[in-house]
């Protein structure tokens, strides 16, 4: 079921009803349990097992915790969630890539990546001192498998997430035009914009040695705006959906294209896994307390691990290698051109900046979607050095549809189009909300993909 | 007071969503399907000139040629202008939905539609869902017929229920004009107002010969020319039944069901009443089709004409005529369309006084 779907509608729908009538919060998050099953096991019922296996194998880890007063046995219980969590994770996920070959026909359960990180971030936090347990059984468990973000994230922390299960929201305070906008606009990005490129993308990643390089160009930045688009398109109607339910789950993306640096997109893209790693990964390597190269190593372990954690294969490895190495230059070069701290606040710089970060990042995405270390060969010599023994071209006038997603990226960054919209009374947003809804539709493909990061 | 409130921004909501769907839809126009927007496009503007049109699948499309048709028939001394409408794939509910739409065109001088005879399955298959074609045959009364097909099938509460859900999500693809934006921004801001027709269509008249390429390349026909043993079966075993066919083995969603019965009475009265005599057509398969015959044996068709007979047409089965199991050669179409044309005149049009008037 994905959100793009008529039937999640339909679900949608069903849920709101029943958690706006229920009386009781208790009742409610029942109800938001029930229902999240259901959205999972539409996927898969067999996999429903493994959310409700996770689930329960840290909560008792957590209690275990609550009573022991031994360091050592505390530890015992985090072993344990660790090792289940992450044992699940490796046998679904990277069997075959550790063993080296297919030796068995494992079939990755959707979101299991997501769903791991998010409970495992739970019990090292209860561990260590810096969250207090949840209150109950049914507030895990909806923490754990509460569907707007089940399958693809934002990795909401309990900290965050926990606290609003105890309130019971009332329907008044939700700001239903900003989520109703933030559902559409999720929408728009995934359907008309992510699965109107693909196509494009899809051609010549699966053949790029006969294209021009001008078509490796617009194929790769294609795919710059394809997995932006679908990924923080999913992560928007996540928000809107949860938020239409009384949740927040905090910010995902913040227009990562305009960064003007690496270390800044890292800040705007999916930073909900960014953060991740950062608390449990690069801090506990020893982040940067200890020298300047041992921080460097900490960053390129924890940005190796980050590609490795989006799928078993040597290209993601290799992106993950790709931004740690970027990241160590952008660290350096900051510390060395400290003096040049007049010149570094100018627009032009930062302009040179963001063109330089999205040209990076393209050349890393290359390795991301490639099928092959050979095919991200032919298309990154294409894609920097413009060599390229290819003569089938795309058609050009696909720049101006880049450029024009490219200001429209700018545009939507402005926080005028949000004020605007405040300031519309209800009749004229509801007008425009339908003529949005019915143009949106109009620019639907006919077939829509799947989610990109539902792989991961 | 709120609840009014609400209820305006409701009315404000769907009345801005619906004539936007309306505007959308009106300058989009007949989508791109395969060569069906060209022949659509050339057909109405040169409609009044045509007495018959043909539609169906492939097995006509590349079988019927309508200049050879129309010579033909003179020789029987009767002037007719005919076009062919079929397209590859095409099934009963989908050229169900372009006569209705022939029909809309009101071309004054059309006298027969001859339509292919085929299953009134309502099956669409995981792969051919939600794309363009499939959700533009969904016009209401032919998802109305699905519709009643499906609650018909004797398959699982589970496969009819899927397969009810999907006719009803294409028919609201259609009516939301869904992914048809393109084509309206197309229309909006591309100067197109008198396209070129491609040249094939004014030259055959709708018929699509096979190219020199397809003979060496096509893969059906590679796979037929290999397997020559197998279609020499196939044409045999249907030898003994052709002189006496019966309705006894009747494999599943066949005509004797009650919903193809009634879709085939469904056709036969539409296109009666636009005045317009309609004629079902066998192709020269090499397959039997014994519900199809017990339905012209019970008189359903108001007029039919079957050549899936190796004895009384031999030479359409000879190898040589054939590209592949199911379609002819170019030499195969010839023959076929002067056969067709023959008894089309003989027993069709004489029987027919008030189509010929």
């Amino acid at each position: 079921m994905l959100f793009t779907q008529p039937i999640f509608f339909v679900f949608f729908a069903i849920v709101l009803t029943v958690v706006w009538t229920s009386r009781q919060n208790h009742h409610r998050k029942a109800a938001l349990l029930a229902a999240s099953y259901v959205f999972y096991a539409a996927w898969d019922w067999r996999f429903l097992s493994l959310i409700v296996a996770s689930t329960l194998v840290d909560y008792m880890a957590v209690n275990g915790m609550k009573q022991c007063r031994l360091e050592t046995s505390r530890r015992r219980w985090l072993q344990l969630s660790l090792v289940f969590n992450l044992g699940m994770l490796g046998f679904f996920k990277y069997f075959n890539f550790f063993v080296g070959h297919r030796v068995l026909e494992i079939v990755l359960p959707v979101g299991i990546s997501f769903f791991t990180f998010q409970t495992m971030s739970y019990t090292i936090d209860v561990y260590r001192r810096r969250l207090e347990p949840a209150e109950n059984w049914l507030d895990f468990a909806l923490f754990v498998g509460f569907f707007p973000q089940l399958v693809a994230g934002p990795i909401v922390r309990a900290a965050h997430f926990l606290p609003q299960l105890e309130r019971s929201p009332s329907f008044s305070s939700i700001q239903t035009r900003r989520f109703l906008t933030l559902f559409l606009v999720g929408f728009v990005k995934k359907t008309c914009i992510a699965d109107n490129v693909a196509p494009y993308v899809d051609q010549v990643f699966a053949d790029p040695g006969i294209f021009t390089a001008a078509s490796v160009w617009i194929a790769v930045t294609f795919y710059a705006v394809q997995i932006y688009c679908d990924f923080s398109g999913y992560t928007d109607m996540a928000i809107a959906c949860a938020g239409l339910l009384g949740y927040d789950l905090g910010r995902n993306f913040r227009f990562p294209y305009l960064a003007s640096d690496l270390t800044e997109f890292w800040r705007r893209w999916h930073i909900s896994l960014s953060a991740w790693l950062r608390d449990y990964l690069y801090i506990p390597l020893g982040g940067s307390r200890g020298s300047r190269l041992w921080t460097y190593r900490n960053l390129l372990l924890t940005m190796l691990l980050g590609g490795l954690w989006h799928g078993a294969a040597w290209t993601f490895v290799a992106w993950g290698g790709l931004h740690g190495a970027g990241l160590v230059l952008h660290k350096e070069w900051t510390r060395r051109s400290a003096h040049l701290h007049r010149i570094r606040g100018t627009l032009a710089f930062k302009l040179l900046g963001t063109a330089m970060t999205f040209y990076f990042v393209c050349c890393a995405w290359i390795f991301f979607r490639a099928q092959s270390f050979g095919d991200a060969a032919v298309l990154l010599k294409a894609f920097v050095w413009l060599d390229t023994g290819g003569t089938v071209a795309l058609d050009m006038h696909l720049f101006a549809a880049l450029l024009t997603l490219g200001l429209l990226h700018w545009i939507s960054s402005q926080a005028r189009l949000e004020r605007f919209l405040d300031r519309l009374s209800g009749g004229s947003f509801a007008a425009g909300y339908g003529m949005a809804t019915a143009l949106a539709l109009a620019f639907v493909p006919m077939r829509s993909a799947p989610f990109i990061y539902f792989q991961f | 007071m709120k609840s009014w409130r609400q209820i305006r921004h409701a009315t404000l909501f769907l009345a801005a969503f619906t004539s936007t769907v309306a505007f959308v839809s009106h300058l989009s126009g007949y989508p791109e399907i395969g060569p069906l927007k060209e022949k659509l496009r050339y057909f109405e503007r040169f409609k009044d000139n045509y007495e018959i049109v043909f539609i169906g699948s492939s097995r006509v499309y590349r079988g019927v040629i309508p200049t050879v048709f129309d010579d033909q028939m003179s020789s029987h001394g009767l002037s007719v202008k005919s076009f062919n409408f079929a397209m590859a794939g095409m099934k009963a509910h989908e050229a169900n939905a372009l006569v209705r739409r022939v029909l809309a065109m009101k071309p004054a001088r059309l006298a027969w539609i001859i339509v292919e005879a085929g299953d009134w399955d309502p099956v669409i298959h995981k792969e051919n869902r939600f794309k363009g074609r499939g959700i533009f045959w969904h016009d209401a009364p032919e998802t109305w017929s699905a519709l009643g097909s499906t609650l018909l099938l004797d398959d699982s509460l589970a496969t009819r229920a899927d397969l009810l859900t999907t006719h009803g999500l294409h028919f609201a693809a259609r009516w939301l004009a869904v992914g048809r934006g393109p084509d309206a921004a197309r229309s909006l801001f591309v100067q197109d107002k008198e396209p070129a027709t491609d040249p094939l269509i004014a030259e055959w008249q709708g018929f699509k010969p096979y190219t020199e390429s397809s003979y060496k390349y096509n893969p059906l026909r590679k796979r037929f020319l290999q397997n020559l043993d197998k279609y020499r079966e196939a044409v045999t075993r249907l030898q003994p039944t052709e002189a006496s066919r019966t309705a006894e083995a009747t494999p599943r969603r066949s005509y004797s069901r009650p919903y193809n019965r009634a879709a085939v009475r469904g056709q036969i009265a539409m296109v009666r009443q636009a005045g317009v005599l309609p004629v079902h057509l066998i192709t020269p398969t090499p397959r039997a089709t014994p519900e199809l015959d017990r339905l012209a044996r019970e008189g359903h068709f108001q007029a039919h004409l079957a050549f899936n007979r190796p004895r009384a047409y031999p030479k359409l089965f000879e190898v040589e005529r054939r590209f592949d199991h199911e379609h002819l050669t170019h030499e195969g179409a010839l023959l076929f369309t002067r056969l067709l044309a023959t008894r089309f005149a003989t027993e069709v049009v004489t029987n027919d006084s008030d189509a010929v008037d």
